[in-house]
């Protein structure tokens, strides 16, 4: 089976961050990148099918010079080969030409499966997978915690998350995009020797957005930031209450009586 | 595509085989006589199953190793066997007193690094913890940028005179670690160490960016993550100029004195009962006060067993209280680990009853109301179970550096 996963690198955001002074990015200059956790399950899930099922997996990832670790990443991880689709700053990308540029890249190499997280981090859209299904014209799923595949037939069976403790069971046909849920099967970790190992000896093939292109073609946005806000919760103020069991009951009904809840 | 799998293929191959060796060297030299599952307090805090003792996970990397099956259809089932050694050295001491003197830890470890080589390590919830010390110079999932957060907030309180490394020299470098810097109530034993040190008027620091010291990266198997911080802390100490680093928690002692490179030992380090036991010695901190209370000591074994730190943290102990400390039934080699270490304060190991537990009722039964101890992690394991045993208000735990910050300290009432 030939995979195609679909890789990003996102911010690890430990401290609160602040809205640049053009109200439209944040800066993330001091701040550490990482392998998106949704691709991180992706990934896991492609190298265990493989490993199952036998063939191959590959990483494509759309992202600017730097976006480079979470490739090797995956190499390391044990992916057989990563493609890089080099943007650049001034680009102007939003999801739609996130998945077209990936779809386009994507039909150049023959795929079984492709598959996605099911969200980043942190624009947190999950926009891309479905989309470039729908570029690619294959059937798609979202939301998948379970992949089995189905011998001597060209299907899978999927098993898919649904709000409510629910879940369903899908028969997809092959080629399909399946978009991946966190919590399935934990990533292997790859230790930072490994991956010291992989940045200097492995290969990634590098795509310039003018070779997905036609003379003339331009792949525009369709959608425009307007700005972000930031909304701090309201302070409120904690009180422990200190006693017994017995005295803090009383404590906690007396507050609630005074504040008109009883 | 041929050319990423001959690196995946040669480089794998070459470092892991490597591993296996020294693995099946070690093992080799087992008598498998089981006298160290009788130290072991995983093998006495478990169903006692031949895999929860020292030997028992040898032969199980063993045979891994031999059958080719550290990555294969078990390699869950053997990645909890070898993770859950808290890595006390119990054994390693028996060995070395009734034995050939086999380094069992050392195969475990060795053991732990092969599984991380081989994708297979660590324990999934240890990823969060090595990622944070990749990415923040800390186990904790804490921003770098608020490691000194302990400090500010007790510079508010009282005027200090540390200064900040490497933008200025001291002769002596407080190494304060992960835990004092992130977990609050561990701060009060850096606040502790600190207000001694004034006391004394010591030319002390502390750097301006400190960083883990490796301990729990290497404790998971990591052993790459270890070599990067262990580089780059050496540069940060040789750099300082520093003749003396302190370090506040016995596993970056220990780290600093038997896993740093060769060069670490131009530089005199040592744990802060070490130190200030000199100092009691030396009258350069002098008591004012003795403790009433009734004292035992809980031996870190990162201090005791891994280094043969007994008698400090027992002569400083000994010198602040009005009766003598008194000793559980376990103590000096023979102490029973608290659970904590070898990476084990990052998941839930299997235990049918919990170590720290069972050390609180060894203080309990010799009458104890304070249980003193000179590490982050035990004081963190016992306070905890102090809780779940049901023991509050029974028995407290306090740090020795906190009992002599007391016992040094001008009271009012004299």
């Amino acid at each position: 089976m030939e995979i195609i996963v679909c890789v990003r690198q996102t911010a690890v955001v430990r401290e609160e961050l602040e809205v640049a002074s053009d109200g439209r990015s944040v800066d993330l200059s001091r701040v550490n990148q990482h392998l998106n956790e949704w691709d991180s399950y992706a990934l896991e899930e492609a190298l265990l099918l493989v490993q199952e099922n036998g063939g191959s997996v590959t990483v494509v990832s759309l992202g600017p010079e730097n976006a480079e670790p979470v490739l090797f990443h995956g190499l390391a991880a044990g992916a057989q080969d990563a493609l890089h689709i080099v943007s650049v700053v001034q680009d102007d990308i939003d999801n739609w030409v996130v998945a077209n540029m990936l779809s386009r890249e994507i039909k150049k190499h023959p795929f079984d499966l492709v598959l996605t997280g099911v969200q980043a981090e942190d624009d947190g859209c999950g926009e891309v997978g479905a989309t470039i299904a729908t570029l690619l014209g294959i059937p798609h799923a979202s939301m998948v915690v379970a992949v089995e595949c189905e011998e001597g037939q060209n299907t899978l069976k999927v098993e898919r998350e649904l709000d409510e403790g629910y879940h369903d069971v899908l028969r997809i046909s092959l080629p399909a995009l399946l978009t991946i849920q966190t919590g399935t099967r934990q990533p292997r970790y790859v230790s930072s020797m490994r991956l010291k190992r992989f940045k200097k000896k492995a290969k990634i093939t590098k795509i310039g957005f003018e070779d997905l292109v036609s003379v003339g073609e331009t792949v525009a946005p369709r959608t425009e930031l307007i700005h972000i806000d930031s909304y701090q919760p309201e302070t409120r103020n904690v009180e422990i209450l200190e006693g017994s069991p017995e005295q803090t009951v009383g404590q906690l009904l007396d507050r609630l009586y005074s504040k008109g809840v009883l | 595509m041929s050319e990423n799998h001959s690196v995946r293929k040669n480089s794998e191959d070459q470092y892991a085989h490597e591993l296996e060796d020294k693995i099946v060297d070690i093992v080799r030299r087992c008598r498998n006589c089981n006298y160290c599952s009788m130290v072991c307090p995983l093998f006495e805090s478990t169903r006692g199953f031949q895999v929860q003792s020292p030997s028992g996970i040898l032969q199980a990397l063993s045979y891994a190793i031999k059958l080719g099956e550290v990555d294969g259809g078990m390699q869950t089932d053997l990645r909890d066997i070898v993770y859950a050694c808290t890595t006390c050295g119990s054994c390693v001491l028996k060995c070395k007193s009734s034995g050939p003197g086999v380094p069992l830890v050392d195969a475990i470890e060795a053991g732990r690094e092969l599984l991380v080589e081989r994708m297979v390590g660590p324990m999934p919830e240890q990823i969060e913890a090595l990622e944070s010390l990749e990415q923040e110079g800390n186990p904790y999932g804490e921003p770098a940028s608020t490691r000194l957060n302990w400090l500010r907030e007790f510079e508010k309180k009282q005027k200090l005179t540390y200064k900040s490394i490497p933008a200025q020299k001291a002769e002596i470098l407080l190494y304060v670690g992960c835990t004092p810097s992130y977990n609050e109530r561990i701060s009060e034993t850096a606040i502790a160490v600190m207000k001694l040190l004034e006391a004394m008027g010591a030319d002390y620091g502390i750097l301006r960016d400190e960083q883990c010291c490796g301990c729990t990266a290497k404790r998971m198997g990591e052993e790459g993550l270890f070599e990067e911080l262990s580089n780059k802390n050496f540069e940060a100490f040789r750099d300082s100029g520093v003749q003396r680093i302190i370090t506040i928690s016995p596993h970056c002692y220990n780290t600093f004195v038997n896993e740093y490179q060769e060069d670490m030992k131009e530089i005199t380090i040592q744990h802060y009962t070490q130190f200030f036991a000199e100092a009691l010695a030396q009258k350069s901190l002098i008591p004012k006060h003795k403790i009433k209370n009734t004292v035992t000591y809980h031996d870190p074994c990162y201090l005791g067993k891994k280094n043969q730190v007994y008698e400090p943290p027992r002569q400083i102990l000994n010198s602040i209280t009005e009766k003598s400390p008194v000793e559980m039934a376990r103590h000096h080699d023979d102490s029973l680990c608290c659970g904590g270490g070898g990476g084990r304060m990052w998941f839930e190991p299997e235990e049918t009853e919990r170590l720290s537990e069972t050390r609180i009722n060894q203080a309990l039964a010799v009458g104890a109301n304070i249980i003193a101890t000179a590490c982050p992690w035990c004081h963190i394991q016992l306070e905890d179970a102090v809780k779940t045993s049901g023991n509050e208000g029974k028995v407290e735990v306090i740090d020795v550096a906190e009992l002599l910050a007391e016992a040094v300290a001008e009271r009012e009432d004299g």
